[in-house]
């Protein structure tokens, strides 16, 4: 109840059209109560958000500010070489400690108001005029700094992903991944050492739910995506899959593109998609290298709540999701190399980030498309979505012509908000 | 590559140099303000370089920008894509350009056959305006640029070699389909 207050009960502002998971309520992207509790039971409550690359704070004192949904948080490397994230908000008046979106040499954070102290633990160390000055005012002798500290957040990290929690009965980390997750993040990172290319921050217009759903919608990349069908670089034809934890809360969808065998749906004239008269006067920024054993060319791994890990040919990187009301949310796409890629393999990687973030041939279309909805629903707040493709459940399965993984999201969605 | 601070001696360039820069800069803007995106490759030399970037970017050395070309072939392949493949909600652009400041400027070597570059810089500003009618500042920054005199002595035009847009904020509203 940290966050949802003066709102009224989940239960009163959510009700689920039918039992299984095939509607979802169109009022759930514009409610701002239900925001609050999102604040609250999703990205406060028991999950792992991510929180930043560990490339970012190489050294002892380093720190960079992130946000978990709406709640702004310092993640610093300690003196002794740990992580530590703590909530940037000063226990004293409220303000941010720090507003610098990234430093070195923190050894203490001190607030900008009034000059309380804290350590990197969190802990408050020291009040300005805490005895008063020549005996008069100052804090009160039974005052107890110990009372006051930062919140904390819990932090793992796996493959240089550095994760954070709220909350003490989030399960360890690669408990909560499940094992299908922690084995795909291995097998993309490599314990490869990162290194940032680019960054991007696309400020989308829809509820930030809207943009999850589309990175875990797995049959619509081939329709929306003309670059993607054209190029048969992702068409349901190609031998893929989808694969979930055993919770079904996170997800992973691949694709192989040279196995792609076609299908009548992917004939010319039938889709708007398939492009038979495109070609690229320049097909170098299609050229990749087979950088891993199982051949998969694409791959989107979608982890509750708001992360994302990507490979697109050999765009490798993350993608975070940044809550910002009801109405607009933030995407922070980051995109790596390795420090053992050849110039070569590096220059393959620069090249592919056209295909990504709000410039990308592909993925400037999900920035498009979620404002989509969110115009055309705006007068229909009572209705439903329909999401049945592939049953009613939120199981793996052997096909991406599905919507068993946004089934997944609500399904946690829902264990989440406790209705 | 050399930002912000030329030496207080101006380079030494032609008034009429100077002027056809100045016109290339102009003309860029109104193909792209106007819809006429299909010259805007034209601008470049065949091996010419398009890049947008964010300062935060520049400043770290994270090179994988945005809308990245390295010769006109891609660049024409982006305006195909804009063109016929993406879906987007139709808007256009409205560049204000500030006047170009000339870094560097002279022949590029020794021989009568080298051609006269130079590099600049010049602040824009660009609000986009959607189908609807709403107008939003879309992007700030500057235009970082290698310019080449290309053509028959005499009749040289000045070409873009390099155009790197360095956009003073990172973040992109819905998206970039339309280069600035």
């Amino acid at each position: 109840m940290a966050q949802a207050i003066g709102v009224r009960p989940v239960s009163e502002l959510i009700r689920w059209p039918t039992d299984d998971l095939s509607r979802i309520p169109l009022h759930i992207y514009g409610d701002p109560e239900i925001y609050a509790w999102e604040q609250d039971r999703i990205f406060r409550g028991p999950t792992w958000n991510f929180l930043s690359l560990e490339c970012e704070i190489p050294k002892p004192n380093d720190y960079v500010l992130t946000k978990v949904g709406d709640t702004p948080v310092i993640v610093v490397r300690t003196a002794e070489g740990g992580i530590n994230a703590l909530v940037n908000r000063c226990t004293h008046k409220g303000s941010v400690l720090c507003y610098d979106s990234r430093g070195e040499g923190k050894r203490t954070f001190v607030c900008p108001y009034h000059a309380w102290s804290f350590d990197q633990s969190g802990e408050l160390r020291g009040i300005a005029f805490e005895k008063g000055v020549g005996g008069l005012g100052g804090m009160p002798e039974g005052f107890d700094k110990s009372k006051h500290a930062l919140t904390r957040l819990r932090v793992e990290v796996i493959e240089g992903l550095v994760f954070g929690t709220f909350s003490e009965a989030t399960p360890p980390l690669e408990q909560y991944l499940g094992e299908p997750m922690v084995a795909h993040i291995r097998r993309t990172i490599r314990g490869r050492k990162m290194q940032i290319i680019g960054r991007y921050n696309h400020i989308m217009p829809n509820n930030w739910k809207l943009y999850i759903e589309n990175s875990r919608d797995t049959h619509h990349p081939s329709l929306l995506h003309a670059f993607f069908a054209t190029f048969k670089l992702n068409r349901l034809s190609a031998e893929g899959g989808i694969r979930h934890d055993p919770a079904n809360w996170h997800h992973l969808v691949f694709a192989k593109r040279l196995t792609d065998q076609g299908h009548e749906e992917y004939s010319p004239g039938k889709l708007r998609t398939m492009k038979s008269d495109f070609g690229l006067n320049d097909p170098s920024l299609i050229a990749q290298w087979m950088e891993f054993d199982d051949n998969i060319t694409n791959a989107l791994q979608s982890i509750m709540p708001g992360f994302v890990l990507q490979q697109i040919l050999n765009s490798v990187g993350t993608r975070q999701i940044i809550t910002r009301g009801t109405g607009e949310c933030e995407l922070i796409w980051t995109v790596v190399s390795f420090e053992e890629d050849t110039p070569e393999q590096r220059a393959i990687r620069i090249k592919q980030s056209n295909l990504v973030g709000p410039h990308g041939y592909i993925s400037m279309e999900d920035g498009a498309i979620g404002g989509f909805v969110q115009q055309g629903i705006k007068g229909d707040r009572d209705k439903q979505a329909v999401v049945e493709m592939g049953g009613l459940t939120a199981d793996g399965q052997p096909t991406r012509a599905t919507e068993t993984s946004v089934r997944g999201f609500y399904k946690a969605y829902r264990e989440l908000m406790g209705n | 590559m050399a930002a912000t601070n030329p030496s207080t001696r101006a380079p030494t360039i032609s008034p009429e140099r100077r002027s056809a820069i100045e016109r290339l800069m102009v003309d860029y803007v109104h193909a792209i303000d106007e819809g006429e995106y299909e010259r805007w490759p034209q601008f470049f030399t065949e091996d010419g370089r398009y890049q947008v970037t964010g300062r935060d970017n520049h400043a770290r050395g994270w090179v994988a920008g945005m809308l990245l070309c390295d010769n006109r072939d891609m660049m024409v392949d982006r305006i195909y894509s804009l063109r016929q493949v993406n879906v987007w909600e139709p808007h256009t652009y409205r560049h204000v350009i500030g006047p170009t400041q000339v870094l560097e400027a002279g022949m590029e070597g020794c021989s009568p056959a080298d051609r006269f570059t130079a590099k600049t810089q010049t602040n824009y500003l660009c609000v986009r305006t959607m189908h609807d009618g709403e107008q939003k500042l879309f992007s700030t920054g500057r235009y970082l640029d290698e310019i080449v005199f290309e053509g028959p002595a005499g009749a040289e035009t000045p070409m873009l070699r390099s155009r790197l847009v360095i956009a003073d904020s990172n973040r992109i509203d819905t998206l970039l389909v339309i280069p600035l």
